[in-house]
């Protein structure tokens, strides 16, 4: 492997083999470094196995609807193994779909720990190789956050990595971390029957997102049996032989605590940057170990890019793929449509029932910033189709610029939301107003009706509400 | 024949209209009495009919601002006529670039001045919904904006380059002297009533000779008098105002000092008959910048008695809310009156601005009580400042005195107004 390559990219998760088939797409002589599996946390220990869980536990759950109509459902039979397995494939499936895709592209696909040596050499360890290259775009994405006092032992104090493990369910759990990750696990392991309780430091669960949105959560995850401790610090833990037990503080200064079998720490992911020999090749970092990078997702270094969990825009597989595309195109001295990844154009996507799904500005950020703006909120029990198919619960928000009708964020919560909400990220990026999207025919019956007519509530009246 | 299409004069105040939108398309066939576009003047919408019927050709797109008198479009008997209407009457080209006379683009080769606007009219130009309504609200042309979105579409940072561009260029020099001061909002001034507002103020300062005078009068008897009326309201059918007093006091006064109620048109000094007085009406908008400032024309004040002055008043105060003022309703005044009473500090003394063409104009403001002499003892009575600015160009010292000497008495005395 002498030949030299005009990019390498460390890390073949959804930003780095994204990269690698856009550059050989673009004519590049491109290698990728990966030390696990190819496709990342996304693929492996993220998004698409708990995708995967997130439908077996509503198909379960689910099975309760047909007790109305008179079928009687034994639950009992339940094996956690076979669920597990069954991710497990679809894992495989998708990770040997990525190989193929790469394959196909002529990229070159290295197995090791990638180092950078020195500026255009990459040192493969186990390989014991050097590749030469022009370029290197560092991808190798982020890790479940470490806490001190919060420590995984894998066993009773657990990551989200552990727990897309497990082969049989706790009965009882704590989610420390009402984020996105925790919220989604908490929703699937309450649907197996575990009991949740749901820890969160902030006022509300998923903080990142729009206060109004989350409370429909909230309320959902409450009805279905899940506790939600809000404004709650875990301080601390205790282990009692097969139980922990996790000390919690409220905003008020009381304090208690809550025993479970087992503690799944969910605070948040941190960037794998050391190890890679950023720093000693001049990478700026900041203090908390994330690549600074400016226009086309380069670093302080020429030729070395970082895209995706390892820079400061939001951890996100989409986001990833995008800054991969953005710095590639840039390699190849293409004119990317956008040096930067813009924030306000990424949509959040959890996937819970009910879902939530958003970009751009909330309403409190409005508040904060001082944005004026006009606020329409139509909810889901408007729309008929909701009632039809039994997901009621939900709602449509916009906010927009009350002089020019410019969308300048979109939340919206309930059944099938992530899916819903791409109309309105196509008219915003489209530059669409609300009369626009009010303008449209929306199908009846659909969910979607409840986007047009949340547009409506922008200049005038929605008709069902 | 093709006949041209003028903006036209919709008020006597009226200098230039915005074309809000062509109910025609480019090239259509259209009848006598049609809606043919709308057209805005200092926020008062017209729609305007096909004077005749022909095919109509749009030279001026929708957006832009143009000066009464200007043509706008040109209505032709027939298609062989639309073509040679583009272009410029004098400078007929040769027969050979006509080419195919119903093509836009063959006239656009032949004639490139006015051949820009039919393609900004007739072509499509590729812009995204929130760039188009930037490009209104900042009063730029989109055929003028180079598109940098997909496709070379227009999109919104497109349009605010081009704002920012055109009005930034002072603020950012001061910026890098870094004694700028910090700004709170930047707000487009064309294509907004306060475009109109400012080139009105500006045009009356520099084109009159303006002296304002400033005094105090005893109200006390008139709100005497107006209490007297309002305990009648029922059978009046209106809660008469002070406003309404004030008025009937200029007419009063007009009548004996004629001269107030002119205005110098032209070479000539025209002295009216009709007492016309313009009330100045601020209308609050989402801003102050954006703010309206309307003078609804109470007409032929001289006949009318005080109940009628102020029943008028008060629906053309609530037309101008409403945005329903016609043409009429705002044009011809003779006189005007500007009251700050209320909102200004008691005793304000202000320096109105006069309202063109009009010779005086009398700003009222907030009373105060106060001790006066009164018969030699001190008496607590209600005192209203009354500021008054005339056109010395139109009127002496000496009449404007005797006017406002007038104005006074008919105020302290209302008795005299009423007789």
């Amino acid at each position: 492997m002498s030949d030299r390559f005009d990019v390498v990219i460390i890390g073949a998760g959804p930003g780095g083999y994204v990269a690698a088939v856009r550059a050989a797409q673009l004519g590049l002589k491109v290698a990728v470094v990966e030390k696990d599996e190819p496709g990342g946390i996304c693929l492996n220990w993220g998004c698409i196995p708990s995708k995967h869980l997130i439908h077996q536990a509503a198909a379960y759950h689910a099975l309760g609807e047909m007790e109305a109509v008179g079928v009687t459902v034994d639950r009992s039979g339940l094996d956690y193994a076979r669920v597990q397995a069954g991710s497990r494939k679809v894992v495989k499936t998708l990770t040997g779909g990525v190989a193929g895709l790469l394959k196909r592209n002529g990229v070159c696909y290295v197995k090791g720990h990638a180092r950078i040596a020195s500026r255009g050499r990459v040192a493969v360890e186990e390989e014991g190789t050097t590749l030469e290259c022009d370029n290197i775009i560092v991808a190798t994405g982020s890790r479940p956050m470490q806490v001190p006092g919060f420590e995984f032992d894998h066993r009773q104090v657990i990551s989200s990595d552990d727990l897309l493990a497990l082969t049989c369910l706790p009965k009882s759990i704590v989610v420390l971390g009402a984020g996105a990750i925790g919220c989604e696990f908490a929703y699937v392991l309450n649907c197996f029957g575990v009991e949740i309780t749901l820890v969160e430091a902030m006022s509300h669960i998923l903080p990142t997102e729009d206060f109004e949105a989350c409370a429909v959560v909230a309320r959902s995850f409450k009805k279905s049996g899940i506790g939600i401790r809000c404004g709650t610090r875990a301080t601390g833990l205790e282990r009692e032989g097969d139980m922990v037990r996790v000390m919690l503080e409220a905003g008020d200064d009381t304090t208690d605590c809550v025993t479970a079998e087992k503690v799944l720490v969910v605070f948040g992911r941190s960037p794998i940057t050391d190890d890679l020999g950023l720093e000693e090749a001049g990478v700026k970092l900041d203090a908390r170990g994330y690549v600074e990078t400016g226009p086309f997702n380069q670093t302080s270094v020429a030729g070395i890019y970082a895209i995706g969990d390892i820079t400061k825009t939001p951890a996100l597989a989409h986001v990833a793929s995008r800054e991969g595309e953005i710095a590639v195109e840039h390699i190849a001295g293409h004119e990317p449509q956008a040096d930067r990844v813009d924030p306000d154009l990424v949509p959040s996507a959890i996937y819970c029932e009910p879902q939530l799904a958003g970009f751009g500005l909330r309403e409190d950020q409005a508040k904060a910033r001082g944005v004026e703006f006009t606020k329409s909120v139509f909810n889901y029990i408007g729309a008929g189709k909701t009632i039809a198919i039994g997901k009621p619960e939900g709602l449509v928000k916009l906010l927009c610029d009350p002089d020019t009708g410019e969308l300048l964020g979109c939340h919206v919560v309930g059944h099938d939301a992530t899916e819903i909400i791409h109309e309105l990220l196509l008219a915003k990026q489209g530059e669409l107003l609300a009369e626009d999207i009010e303008s449209v025919i929306h199908a009846h019956p659909t969910i979607s009706e409840a986007v047009m007519e949340a547009a409506r509530g922008i200049g005038g009246k929605p008709i069902h509400a | 024949m093709a006949k041209d299409y003028v903006m036209p004069k919709l008020a006597m105040a009226m200098n230039e209209g915005t074309i809000v939108e062509w109910l025609v398309e480019d090239g259509a066939a259209i009848e006598q009495g049609q809606p043919l576009l709308v057209v805005e003047t200092e926020k008062v919408a017209y729609e305007l009919e096909a004077p005749e019927s022909g095919l109509i050709r749009i030279l001026t797109a929708a957006g832009d601002t143009v000066p009464v008198e200007e043509r706008i479009a040109v209505i032709a008997g027939s298609a062989d006529e639309l073509p040679q209407t583009g272009g410029e009457s004098e400078a007929e080209p040769p027969a050979d670039n006509i080419g195919a006379p119903a093509s836009g683009a063959a006239v656009a080769a032949g004639r490139p001045g006015p051949a820009e606007s039919l393609a900004t009219a007739g072509g499509r130009i590729k812009a995204s919904p929130l760039a188009r309504k930037l490009a209104k609200q900042y009063g730029l042309d989109l055929s003028e904006i180079t598109g940098t979105g997909p496709g070379g579409r227009i999109v919104k940072r497109d349009v605010l380059g081009v704002a920012s561009s055109t009005a930034a260029p002072a603020a950012s020099a001061a910026r890098a002297t870094g004694g700028a001061p910090i700004e709170r909002v930047r707000l487009p001034l064309r294509g907004t009533p306060r475009a109109s507002i400012a080139r009105h103020m500006l045009e009356s300062l520099q084109s009159s000779a303006q002296l304002s005078s400033f005094w105090e009068s005893d109200i006390t008897e008139l709100k005497k008098t107006r209490q007297s009326l309002l305990a009648r309201e029922k059978q009046l059918g209106t809660r008469v105002s002070v406003n309404a007093f004030i008025i009937r006091a200029m007419a009063a006064a007009i009548a004996e000092v004629p001269i107030a109620n002119a205005a110098l048109v032209g070479e000539e000094g025209v002295i009216y008959e009709s007492v016309n007085v313009g009330i100045a009406i601020a209308l609050p908008g989402k801003t102050q910048w954006d703010s309206i400032l309307m003078v609804p024309v109470l007409r032929q004040v001289e006949k009318m008695g005080i109940v009628r002055i102020d029943q008028e008043m008060k629906r053309l105060v609530s037309s101008a809310r409403e945005g329903t003022l016609t043409a009429d309703e705002m044009s011809g005044s003779t006189i005007t009156l500007s009251s700050t009473a209320g909102l200004a500090p008691p005793g304000a003394a202000l320096t109105p601005i006069l309202n063109m063409p009009n010779a005086v104009i009398i700003g009222p403001s907030t009373p105060r009580d106060k001790f006066v002499p009164v018969n030699g003892e001190a008496e607590l009575r209600t005192m209203m400042p009354v500021s008054m600015t005339f056109d010395h160009r139109v009127l002496d010292g000496e009449p404007a005195a005797r006017f406002a000497s007038a104005l006074h008495r008919f105020l302290e005395n209302p008795a005299l107004m009423l007789a």
